[in-house]
């Protein structure tokens, strides 16, 4: 399964993959914010996407939103990783379609159990 | 009217002394003085008056063409005055839109506590990645310390494993930057600290309704479809800030 990781901070990005690397996750992408994501989401199959939440020019959020929107993405898993722990915000992203929310800071155990319990195994 | 009931007005010691003066000019001060006893000073008044009045409307003339350069002049300086005035209330006003920017009795946010709080968290997470650095380093320490023990000291392994302690030394010298970050976001704390007592101080000038008619300042949070991004947060129930076993728990 590939992962696209999106961040914009490029140490989080490199720690992410680190992270997925020890959990037995190899094939992993990065994309700098959510418009590259979306670029490389419609340009190649990927089975997860980890996402930050405040990014520029496009959001986690809106990522997500377009992703939801877009009828050959719509099923694609999305977890947020951020540092919004706000409950509204926590709220609004599940209510666009997030399928697991993870506050940073995190370590591998906890990537570990989202995503499995997102896609399963 | 005077005392008497006549209808001859008592003279003016100005036109007595102008009479005098005539007098004089005419026949000495003993005619003058003759001529007020038997009911000429009458005749020489009206002269006299004649002849004030004259003068008193030429003075009223040149005191009317004085007044007139005076308030001519005096006008403009009035104007000036006013222009000035006016932008003096203007940069008030202005200095005070600044400063219920800055610190707006109504705000929901305190901006400068929440800025302290901001960097103090910044030296709280600096300071606990630190240790963690730290603690890793040392248990590696001692690890190649156990290592060296057990190694002939001119084996490969042990070159290696003195490498290793060099690279543990530089790990060490590294973690200093908390030391130092820290210290340097404190006084900069002292600073916000400083300017806060400042502000209220300026604003405690004022009549504080005053502020709170004012605008509300912009947040300074990015917005998102109308949510706040302020993270990150520390955990705080009360203002909303939930933990990862609570967003589990939203996930079900």
């Amino acid at each position: 399964m590939k992962i696209l990781v999106v961040d914009d901070y490029a140490t989080m990005r490199r720690i992410v993959r680190n992270l997925l690397t020890q959990i037995g996750y190899n094939d992993v992408d990065e994309a700098g914010d959510g418009v590259s994501a979306l670029q490389k989401l419609r340009a190649d199959k990927f089975g997860l996407v980890i996402s930050d939440w405040n990014m520029e020019p496009m959001t986690g959020l809106q990522l997500l939103k377009e992703i939801r929107a877009d009828n050959k993405l719509s099923g694609t898993p999305f977890i947020m990783v951020t540092a919004e722990s706000k409950t509204e915000n926590v709220v609004a992203a599940k209510e666009a379609g997030v399928n697991n929310y993870i506050v940073k800071p995190f370590n591998a155990e906890t990537l570990k159990q989202k995503i499995q319990s997102v896609i399963g195994g | 009217m005077n005392p008497q009931g006549s209808k001859t007005r008592r003279p003016f010691m100005a036109e007595l002394q102008q009479l005098k003066r005539l007098g004089a000019a005419l026949s000495g001060e003993g005619q003058a003085a003759e001529a007020l006893g038997n009911g000429a000073a009458n005749g020489a008044v009206t002269t006299v008056a004649e002849v004030d009045q004259t003068e008193v409307l030429s003075a009223i003339a040149d005191l009317s063409a004085k007044l007139d350069r005076f308030i001519n002049n005096d006008q403009i300086e009035i104007e000036k005055i006013q222009i000035e005035i006016s932008d003096i209330a203007g940069r008030i006003k202005a200095t005070k839109a600044e400063m219920a920017a800055l610190r707006h009795p109504l705000a929901d946010e305190d901006r400068f506590q929440a800025a302290s709080e901001e960097l103090t968290a910044v030296v709280s997470a600096t300071e606990s990645a630190t240790h963690t650095i730290m603690s890793a380093a040392e248990e590696i320490d001692g690890i190649v310390h156990e290592l060296k023990s057990t190694l002939p000291s001119d084996s490969y392994n042990a070159g290696r494993v003195h490498d290793l302690a060099e690279q543990v030394t530089k790990i060490y010298e590294a973690c200093n930057f908390q030391d130092l970050t820290g210290q340097r976001i404190n006084k900069v704390v002292r600073a916000l600290s400083f300017i806060e007592e400042r502000v209220e101080a300026m604003m405690s000038v004022w009549n504080k309704k005053e502020f709170e008619l004012m605008p509300l300042p912009p947040g300074l949070y990015k917005r998102d479809d109308g949510l706040d991004l302020h993270g990150p947060n520390e955990v705080n129930a009360n203002k909303g800030m939930i933990s990862q076993a609570d967003i589990d728990a939203l996930f079900g």
